[in-house]
């Protein structure tokens, strides 16, 4: 009776205590394709945080299905969508989706752009997908730096950040992304703007709560930030929208009330640039392009009312749409050079970037 | 003769209810400490051991009350319990509980595998048990039992390349809790072997203030009620003790910064069969599968597909000859 007592709890020792040669605590990370690269980060370890999904854990999409706007009906009005163009082709990202998925792998005409959307930033900003040559797919790493989302490209195993738009760990690090600035609005306008365009479909392949925020109350409790970030701000509210622009490691920021009447548009300089920022509070919108051509003219703009898209108008009498777009005048047919830029809540901003200005301060 | 009653009814009742309660500390996985206080009987100046092993897999996803196609995610606890309790006299016990454990998050999307696992001394519970006095063997049985949960755990693991884990990986909450348990017992009449039980767990839990070293982390306050049945009888010269219960869990949303954190807390409902084996007096093994029966979580998190434990349990009362009295039934 002893020896068989003294027996099973043996045994069940030894199940307990499995593994247990290595007294740091963790086992491994990894798998077939672990999150995390030798060789370091370009940020501080210590601040890159695992998010809790896992990498994968929330799937990316690659070439999804699209539906034609007018058959889409599971986005609100107030819903903000993510939208590009690229020639006659339009396509919009609704945040419904983004916050599910944070990354769509797409093509578009001969544009191979991953879409990437962090919830917690509320940044969204395209990335070319062919990188040194090779075209490659973006996946959620299910990293956070800076409560922001970091990509990683899939032929390299390579880690991103977002906002800094540069790989951070890998052996691409270093290499900065290829972007493709996206119009942030809402689906309201968006409808009125793009009534043609395609629309990211629910048939994911994946089964999830879409047009239910996965966050709570995320959005507008200014309290309410998951993960540390290093650098805060009290100029602002955490949680208010701003359109950033960086340029060469600097970052100048643009509030929605600066466009409070109407379609509104600011000439501006930064880091020795020429700009121009146009937008409008009431349709919740925020463009910004170079204001110097192609061809070295330095165009004076004013804004165009209730024609959207077409939102400025050149002392030439072009005009432009909120892609910088020329669809009308002398210069049809142009394109504005854009700005680095995204729309993101002002926390996030400073906490990248925290020697940013803020315009008419 | 009560003697020998009071360490059948021990090592019964030891059997029926213990581990029963097994819980998690958090909504998608962790360590099953606070379902697992409280032996459910006391032998005065007798010492109660247990050991087991806790299988505890997550695997279905879901949103609210409705099962997502999704099968890609999988969270696995595995732990190590050591459990003892001594009572003092009659009234009086203290149950002390430790844990070893192995965490895993393994994500199988894309045809890739990701997993991250981390493994080390978890969280224990040290339980001051009252036990209210009974008139006779057929009685009610009462105890009430109040104690801290002591983290012990680490709590701030990094992987390998020093990315700080989630709350969710660590081994241990980072935060002393309180722990509520009450055991309520009754044989039945006609059948003495024949024992409904039932218990109360509640915790509430305190803040880890140094989570990613800055921030504040509080999981929710859980609540668990278990009620079930269970007989005796015997195959030869062996002990078989099969029951049958119910847990149902209440678990309420996590916290961090003091902010309600999205996707977090639910209350689910498992059905619990058990079997006992005891080969001979004092002894038993023990293997309790859990099965899910019903889940509503807060928005969309992973919920409890399986769990097994088992372990063995011994009772060890020193210069008294402990016998059984087997019955034929």
């Amino acid at each position: 009776m002893k020896y068989l007592t003294i027996n099973t709890g043996i045994i069940v020792c030894a199940l307990l205590i499995q593994s247990c040669n290595d007294d740091n605590g963790l086992i491994g990370s990894g798998g077939t394709s672990p999150n995390t690269n030798s060789g370091g980060w370009l940020i501080p370890e210590n601040e890159v945080r695992d998010g809790g999904p896992g990498k994968d854990g929330i799937p990316a999409l690659t070439n999804p299905d699209f539906k034609a706007l007018s058959k889409t009906d599971y986005v609100s009005d107030n819903d903000l969508i993510l939208g590009f163009k690229s020639g006659v082709n339009v396509k919009a990202y609704p945040h419904d989706i983004l916050d599910w998925h944070e990354i769509i792998n797409d093509e578009i005409g001969n544009i191979k752009i991953a879409v990437t959307y962090c919830p917690l930033t509320g940044t969204g900003i395209g990335w070319d997908r062919e990188i040194n040559g090779t075209v490659t797919t973006f996946g959620v790493s299910g990293l956070l730096y800076n409560s922001n989302l970091i990509p990683y490209d899939r032929e390299s195993n390579s880690n991103w950040s977002q906002m800094r738009l540069d790989c951070v760990n890998g052996s691409l690090k270093g290499t900065k992304a290829k972007n493709y600035t996206l119009v942030e609005t809402t689906w309201g306008t968006w409808k009125e703007m793009y009534p043609e365009s395609s629309v990211l479909s629910t048939s994911t392949g994946y089964s999830r709560s879409y047009g239910r925020y996965p966050y709570g109350s995320y959005r507008t409790n200014n309290s309410y930030i998951i993960f540390p970030v290093s650098n805060t701000d009290s100029r602002i509210e955490n949680k208010e929208r701003v359109h950033g622009i960086i340029d060469d490691g600097k970052v100048k920021t643009y509030r929605f009330n600066l466009f409070s009447d109407s379609t509104t548009v600011i000439t501006d300089t930064f880091n020795d640039n020429e700009i121009v920022v146009a937008g409008s509070e009431e349709i919740n919108i925020i463009v910004s392009f170079l204001r110097k051509t192609g061809d070295g003219t330095l165009l004076e703009f004013h804004p165009v009312q209730n024609q959207l898209p077409v939102i400025l108008e050149d002392n030439e009498g072009s005009k432009w749409d909120v892609f910088g777009m020329a669809v009308e005048g002398p210069r049809e047919g142009e394109q504005l050079t854009p700005t680095i830029s995204m729309i993101g809540y002002w926390f996030a901003w400073a906490a990248f970037y925290p020697d940013l200005t803020i315009y008419a301060e | 003769m009560m003697k020998n009653l009071t360490i059948i009814l021990t090592v019964f009742t030891g059997f029926v209810l213990t581990g029963r309660l097994t819980s998690q500390t958090c909504c998608s996985g962790g360590v099953p400490l606070s379902g697992n206080v409280g032996f459910t009987d006391a032998t005065p100046k007798a010492f109660q051991f247990e050991l087991s092993y806790d299988y505890n897999s997550l695997s279905i996803l879901k949103f609210e009350d409705k099962r997502l196609n999704d099968n890609s995610r999988r969270r696995l606890t595995q732990s190590g319990l050591f459990k003892f309790s001594y009572a003092f006299n009659n009234y009086f016990a203290v149950d002390a509980l430790f844990s070893y454990v192995l965490q895993e998050r393994r994500i199988t999307n894309f045809d890739v595998i990701n997993t991250d696992k981390t493994k080390g001394p978890g969280d224990a519970v040290i339980l001051l048990k009252y036990i209210l006095p009974v008139s006779n063997e057929k009685s009610t049985r009462l105890q009430l039992g109040i104690g801290p949960k002591l983290p012990l755990g680490r709590h701030n693991l990094r992987n390998s390349n020093g990315i700080s884990l989630n709350a969710d990986l660590q081994p241990g909450s980072g935060s002393w809790d309180l722990i509520g348990w009450a055991n309520i017992s009754r044989p039945l009449a006609l059948r003495p072997s024949f024992t409904f039980s039932s218990s109360i767990t509640a915790r509430i839990n305190g803040t880890n203030n140094k989570y990613f070293e800055t921030e504040k982390y509080k999981f929710g306050n859980s609540m668990q009620i278990l009620a079930g049945a269970g007989d005796r009888f015997t195959v030869g010269t062996i002990m078989m003790d099969p029951s049958l219960s119910f847990r149902y869990r209440r678990a309420w949303e996590d916290k961090i910064n003091n902010v309600i954190l999205d996707n977090t807390g639910g209350m689910w409902l498992f059905i619990n069969p058990s079997l006992g084996i005891s080969p001979f007096p004092n002894f038993i093994f023990n293997i309790i599968p859990e099965i899910p029966v019903y889940s509503k979580v807060v928005g969309t998190q992973l919920t409890p597909t399986f769990r097994l434990k088992f372990g063995v349990y011994y009772l060890f009362k020193k210069k008294e000859k402990i016998t059984f009295k087997t019955r034929r039934i």
